[in-house]
C-alpha cells in the first residue's frame, strides 16, 4: 500500500504542480471581463451612458462616437440577468449615470446562459449566479476548464513574446477570433476587424440563424426574462435614468432566415412593458445592409460600429 | 455524482484511504463503509430515489431469507412472487407506465376513441433497472436452489449498491459478487495499479472519445434534413462511436474502481465491433445484460432445446425484451427487433457459435474474409444504432432516407469540420489501440509493461493530458444512467 500511494504521488505529482499553477495564473491573469469592470470603477465618477447587452452590443456600440461620456459594459453571451445583475451592482458607483441602453435582440429573451460564463461572471465581477461552490474554488477545472486554461497561457507567451520584437501595444486579455492582437480596448469597447467572407456563406448564416430560432422556441425563459427585464426597468426608474431599449442591426441575409413574426410579437411585449417605464424602444435591426460594415452576419465590425454608434447617438439625444 | 465529475475525483480518494487505513481491521467495517459510501454516492443524485433503492434491498433481503426458511413449496413460491411483482412493478410504474398509458391513448384516438390517461410527472431512478435487475437474479437464485439466502444484511445491501456498479453495472449475479464480499480483502499492488489503469482508459473512453462524438452526432440526428447522405453516414458512426466510448467507459471506470477496493466485477465488453456475426457482437456488448437474459430469460423459456421454432421464438423474445429494457420507446424495441433480425440466420443455420474467440489471435491483421465480416457486422450495428438514438421510429426513417439518398456521394458539409476531423482521428487512434491490445480485458491493460518506465508514465500523463483538455464545464452524464 505504501510503494501504491508513493508511486501514485509521484506519478500525479506534475499534475498537482501545474494545477497549482494554473490555480495561481488564472487568479491573476488579466481577462476580458476583468479589463471592463476595472474601466468602468476608473470612470465611474465621469460615466453617463450605460451600454449593455450581448456581443451584438459589445462589438457594435463604439462609445466614443456617442456625445456623452459612455462605457460599453456588454458581452459576448451576456444574458439579460447578468445584464440586470450587472446593472445592480454598479449603478450607485455611478453617480453621473443619466441614460442605459440595453440591447433586447432577437434571442434575447430565450436566452439565459447556465454556462461557463457564469464562472467567469463571478470571478471578476463577483457577480453571483449560484454556481457550485467546487466551481467557486478550483479555476482550472471548473471555472475555466483546462482547455480554456491552456488556451490563455498559450496566448500571454504568444504576446510576451511578441512584445519583445515589437514596440506596438498588445491586447493583454486574449480576445475572440476577430479581434485584432494589437488593438485597444476603449471604454469597454474592442471592435471586430474586418469582414470574414466565410461568415457570410449561405450554410454557416442558416446555422448562425438555426441557433437562434432554436432558442426562441425556449418559451419558459421569456417569461423569466421579462420579469429581470421588468426589474431592470424599475431599478432604472427609481434612479431616475432614461433607458433606451435597442435592437441591433443584423445582415440582410440573416435576417431573411429569423422568424419576423416572433420578433415582433416580443417588440408588441416591449413596448407595452416600457410604457410604464422612463423608456423608449428602438429598432435598429434592418438599419445597415452593406457587408462590409460587418464581420459576420450578425455582427458589426469597427467600420459598421462607427456608423452604427454614430446613429444610436442621434437617436438618444 | 458522476464518474467524470470533479466531484468523483474527491470522493474515491476519501473512500479509498478509509478503506485501506481506517476499517481494515474489519471486514464488517470495510462492508459497513462501502455501503455507506454507495448510499451516499447515489443520494448525490437525488436523496429521495435513496429510499426506493433502500426499499428494494430490503424486500429482497427478507423475501430471500424467506424462501430459505420456508416449509412449504407454496410457501416458497408466495415470497417469490411477492418480490418479483413488487420489483417488476417498481420498474413498470417508473419506467413503463407513461409508455403504456400514451401507446393506449394514440391507439385508442386513431379509432376515434379520445382518452386522456392520467400520467406520472416523475422522473426516472437513477439506475433503477440495474439494481432491479440485482435483486432479480438473487431472488431466481434462491427460488431455483442455486443458492443460499444472504443471512448478513450489510453484506446483501452492498451486493445490490456497491456504487461502482450501483447505476449502470455491470449487473451483477449474487454467486459472483457476495463471496468476494463475504471474504476477508487484503490490498493487492497490481490489482490497484490495473485498476487505475482501467479508470484511465475509462476515462479516455468517455472524455474524448464519447464526449467530442457526441457533440457531432447531435448535430446530426437534431435536425437530419439539413444534410447531405454522406453527412448524415458520417453522424450514424460517431454515434456508434459514442455509445461504445460512452458505456464501456462507464464499465472501465465501475471495473477499475472496484478494483481499487480489492473487488472484481463482471467484465462487460471485449471489443464489440470487431464481431464477426451479430451472435458474435452480443457475447461482446454488454456481456452481464446479455446473459442475464439468456440466464433469466431465455433458458426458462425453454432455451434451444425445443427445436428450431422455439429458439427463434426465445431470441425474438428477449432481443425484444432486451429493446424494451433500455427504455420505453418504440425506437429501442425496433433496435431490439432488428438485432433479432440480424441475428435470425446464424440460429437457423447453427453458426451462432462459430465466432467464439477473438479475431485473428496471436495474430496482427485479420484475413480478408474476417475483416469482411466484421466491416458487414458493423454496419449493420451502425443501421440498428440509428434507432437507439433517434428520438422516434419515423425520426429514424426519416435519417436513413436521408442517408439513403443521391446526396450520400456529395462532400459532407457542415459547421466544424477541422473539429471533426480532429475527432476522427481521435477514434482512429482509440480503434488502433483496441485492436492492437484486443487480446487483453481491455486495451490499457498491459500497454507499456515492458517500457521504461519513464516512458510509460509519459504516455499515461499523455492520455491524461487529452482528457484535461476535452473536458467540460458541465457535466456529460453517461448515455446509460437513463436506463
Amino acid at each position: 500500500m505504501k510503494k501504491f500511494l508513493i508511486k501514485l504521488f509521484i506519478f500525479l505529482s506534475p499534475f498537482i504542480l501545474v494545477s497549482i499553477f494554473f490555480e495561481i495564473y488564472l487568479r491573476t491573469v488579466n481577462t476580458h471581463y476583468k479589463e471592463k469592470i476595472n474601466g468602468l470603477y476608473k470612470n465611474k465618477d465621469k460615466v453617463e451612458v450605460l451600454i449593455l447587452g450581448n456581443s451584438h452590443a459589445n462589438y457594435g456600440i463604439n462609445p466614443a462616437y456617442i456625445s456623452m461620456e459612455s462605457y460599453n459594459m456588454a458581452m459576448v453571451n451576456q444574458p439579460l440577468l447578468h445584464d440586470y445583475l450587472i446593472l445592480e451592482k454598479v449603478i450607485n458607483s455611478l453617480p453621473n449615470l443619466k441614460k442605459a441602453i440595453i440591447s433586447i435582440d432577437y434571442h434575447t429573451l430565450y436566452f439565459s446562459d447556465d454556462g461557463i460564463r457564469n464562472n467567469w461572471v463571478y470571478y471578476d465581477y463577483g457577480i453571483d449566479t449560484n454556481i457550485e461552490y467546487a466551481t467557486k474554488l478550483s479555476r482550472f477545472w471548473l471555472g475555466y476548464t483546462p482547455k480554456v486554461a491552456f488556451s490563455m497561457l498559450k496566448y500571454d507567451i504568444k504576446r510576451s513574446i511578441y512584445n519583445l520584437k515589437n514596440e506596438k501595444p498588445t491586447l493583454n486579455f486574449k480576445a475572440e477570433n476577430g479581434v485584432s492582437f494589437t488593438d485597444t480596448i476603449h471604454n469597454g469597447w474592442l471592435g471586430y476587424t474586418g469582414t470574414n467572407p466565410k461568415k457570410f456563406n449561405d450554410n454557416v448564416v442558416k446555422s448562425r440563424a438555426d441557433v437562434f430560432n432554436q432558442n426562441i422556441t425556449r418559451k419558459d425563459e421569456r417569461v423569466k426574462n421579462l420579469k429581470v427585464f421588468k426589474s431592470m426597468l424599475e431599478l432604472l426608474k427609481k434612479k431616475n435614468i432614461k433607458t433606451y431599449v435597442i435592437t441591433m442591426p443584423c445582415h440582410p441575409k440573416f435576417r431573411a432566415m429569423i422568424d419576423e413574426n416572433v420578433r415582433q410579437k416580443d417588440i408588441f411585449e416591449i413596448e407595452k412593458i416600457i410604457k410604464d417605464y422612463n423608456a423608449v424602444y428602438i429598432d435598429f435591426f434592418d438599419n445597415i445592409n452593406q457587408q462590409k460594415l460587418y464581420y459576420d452576419c450578425d455582427h458589426l465590425n469597427k467600420q459598421g460600429a462607427v456608423i452604427f454608434s454614430n446613429l444610436l447617438n442621434i437617436s438618444i439625444q | 455524482m458522476l464518474f467524470n465529475s470533479i466531484n468523483f475525483f474527491i470522493f474515491l480518494p476519501i473512500v479509498f484511504l478509509l478503506y485501506w487505513f481506517v476499517t481494515n481491521k474489519k471486514l464488517v467495517f470495510q462492508n459497513g463503509l462501502l455501503l455507506v459510501s454507495s448510499f451516499f454516492f447515489y443520494a448525490c443524485w437525488d436523496w429521495r430515489f435513496l429510499f426506493l433503492l433502500m426499499f428494494s434491498i430490503l424486500l429482497d433481503y427478507i423475501t430471500g431469507i424467506k424462501m430459505g426458511d420456508a416449509k412449504s413449496k407454496p410457501e416458497k413460491k408466495f415470497w417469490f412472487w411477492l418480490s418479483i411483482i413488487v420489483n417488476v412493478g417498481f420498474l413498470g410504474v417508473f419506467k413503463y407506465y407513461n409508455f403504456f398509458a400514451e401507446s393506449l391513448a394514440e391507439s385508442l384516438s386513431a379509432i376515434g376513441l379520445q382518452t386522456n390517461f392520467w400520467t406520472l410527472k416523475v422522473i426516472l431512478p437513477v439506475g433503477i433497472s440495474f439494481y432491479t435487475f440485482h435483486g432479480l437474479s438473487y431472488v431466481i437464485d434462491i427460488y431455483y436452489d442455486r443458492i443460499k439466502p444472504e443471512k448478513n444484511f450489510i453484506d446483501y445491501a452492498v451486493f445490490v449498491s456497491f456504487f461502482p456498479l450501483l447505476v449502470a453495472g455491470p449487473i451483477e449475479r449474487a454467486t459472483h459478487l457476495l463471496p468476494q464480499i463475504k471474504k476477508e480483502r487484503k490490498f493487492d499492488y497490481n490489482q490497484a495499479v490495473v485498476g487505475l489503469r482501467q479508470i484511465l482508459w475509462g476515462l479516455f473512453k468517455k472524455v474524448v472519445i464519447a464526449d467530442s462524438c457526441a457533440h457531432f452526432a447531435n448535430m446530426f440526428f437534431d435536425d437530419p434534413t439539413q444534410y447531405s447522405g454522406s453527412a448524415l453516414v458520417l453522424g450514424a458512426l460517431f454515434f456508434t462511436f459514442q455509445i461504445y466510448g460512452d458505456f464501456s467507459g462507464y464499465s472501465d471506470i465501475a471495473l477499475g474502481t472496484a478494483k481499487l477496493f480489492g473487488i472484481d466485477l463482471l467484465r462487460n465488453f471485449a471489443f464489440p465491433y470487431f464481431s464477426r456475426d451479430i451472435a458474435e457482437f452480443w457475447r461482446r456488448w454488454h456481456i452481464s445484460l446479455s446473459s442475464w437474459f439468456k440466464d433469466y430469460l431465455y433458458i426458462p423459456l425453454g432455451g434451444s432445446k425445443g427445436g428450431l421454432w422455439m429458439k427463434v421464438r426465445n431470441t425474438f423474445i428477449i432481443f425484444l425484451v432486451s429493446g424494451f429494457w433500455h427504455g420505453a420507446n418504440w425506437t429501442f424495441i425496433v433496435w431490439g427487433l432488428l438485432n433479432a433480425i440480424y441475428i435470425m440466420p446464424s440460429i437457423i443455420f447453427n453458426t451462432n457459435r462459430n465466432n467464439i474467440e477473438i479475431v485473428a489471435k496471436g495474430k496482427l491483421f485479420p484475413t480478408f474474409s474476417e475483416l469482411f465480416s466484421i466491416v458487414i457486422t458493423f454496419g449493420l450495428t451502425v443501421i440498428a444504432w440509428i434507432f437507439f438514438r433517434a428520438k422516434s421510429v419515423s425520426d429514424a426513417l426519416l435519417y436513413l432516407k436521408g442517408i439513403f439518398s443521391t446526396s450520400l456521394f456529395k462532400v459532407p458539409v457542415f459547421i466544424g469540420r477541422t473539429d471533426a476531423i480532429v475527432t476522427i482521428i481521435l477514434v482512429l487512434f482509440f480503434l488502433v489501440m483496441e485492436w492492437r491490445w484486443r487480446e487483453q480485458q481491455f486495451a490499457l491493460e498491459t500497454i507499456g509493461i515492458n517500457w521504461k518506465r519513464p516512458l510509460r508514465w509519459a504516455f499515461y500523463s499523455g492520455l491524461i493530458c487529452l482528457i484535461l483538455m476535452y473536458m467540460h464545464t458541465e457535466e456529460t452524464p453517461f448515455i446509460y444512467f437513463q436506463f
